[in-house]
């Protein structure tokens, strides 16, 4: 396998999931978001939404964080640092495969 | 995807401006000036010493009402339809370059404007002038940070405000008056839409919140 092609093999597969690297790219530009606007701006489920917020949580990317606002539940998720560090790399994987492949 | 991705970065920068609370919030404090200039074209002797140290309270106390207005909006509007973000702080000393460039600046324009404002043989009233061009620099640089089109439009319409006033024959103050009264009204014209807009496309989800983690 070139390299190229092995650049891409290696890539975070956790982030690769469309809607997964949307949510890290919204948590990546703001100190935190609700889990209506993650919902609102996804596009996702309830359901869909939660599974994927529930395994960035799990590999550690994000924290998911459950407070009240005047009494309203609210969901709170923001990136963590080793989330950033591992979208950093995810994006600069992709962008070297791009620059290295021909169209 | 990396279309789709750069588009909800962006959405989420924008998502301030979503729903027209920073104008109604801009507006208020344009009126409020508007109202102060207009009192200290009318008021005479010791009251008038009085009103003129007060602008920067006046200004203080603008901001404050203006940063409650807008959460009040967002709280009652924004948030149960759309969602709740909080945007990344600026570090302590990013915020006091800031805090200082805006000081120097704002000085640098005061000092300008007091002195042109008296200058004998200028026929123009320069602080509409100053004011207009002052406030569609910010607005252009808020359009430029957002890529939100209104601002530049809103950058255009207080330049051209601001020319208009400066050669009407109309003395500074009752031109500022004048100005902020204009451009306040503009705002909260321009807020409406965009709130309109905002309530059309995002009714109100059912009571159930869907935090559901």
């Amino acid at each position: 396998m070139s390299s190229d092609l092995r650049s891409l093999a290696d890539v975070n597969r956790l982030i690769h999931e469309p809607s997964r690297s949307v949510i890290l790219a919204i948590l990546g530009v703001v100190e935190s978001a609700d889990f209506l606007y993650l919902q609102h701006e996804t596009g996702l489920t309830k359901g869909n939404l939660s599974v994927h917020l529930s395994k960035l949580e799990v590999a550690g990317y994000i924290k998911i964080e459950k407070t009240y606002r005047d009494k309203i539940p609210l969901t709170l998720c923001r990136m963590t640092e080793a989330g950033r560090k591992a979208f950093d790399n995810y994006r600069n994987q992709l962008k070297l495969f791009v620059e290295n492949t021909k169209e | 995807m990396p279309d789709d991705l750069k588009n909800s970065q962006l959405r989420t920068l924008q998502y301030f401006y979503v729903d027209g609370s920073f104008e109604f919030g801009l507006g208020l404090l344009c009126l409020i000036l508007a109202v102060f200039f207009y009192a200290e074209t009318h008021v005479q002797g010791w009251l008038s010493a009085i009103v003129d140290s007060s602008l920067v309270l006046v200004m203080i106390g603008g901001f404050w009402l203006i940063n409650r207005l807008i959460k009040l909006l967002k709280e009652r509007l924004t948030w149960p339809r759309t969602g709740y973000i909080t945007y990344n702080r600026q570090n302590d000393r990013t915020r006091g370059w800031r805090i200082a460039l805006g000081l120097v600046t704002g000085g640098l324009v005061g000092a300008l404007a007091a002195n042109l404002a008296t200058t004998p043989n200028l026929h123009i009233a320069v602080l509409p002038l100053l004011s207009g061009v002052l406030l569609g620099f910010v607005m252009v640089v808020l359009g430029w940070r957002t890529s939100i089109l209104r601002f530049h439009l809103l950058a255009l319409l207080s330049t051209v405000l601001g020319v208009a006033l400066a050669y009407s024959s109309i003395e500074n103050i009752v031109g500022l008056a004048i100005y902020y009264l204009v451009f306040g009204l503009v705002l909260f014209a321009c807020g409406a839409c965009v709130l309109r807009t905002y309530l059309l496309k995002n009714p109100l989800p059912s009571k159930e919140r869907p935090d559901e983690l």
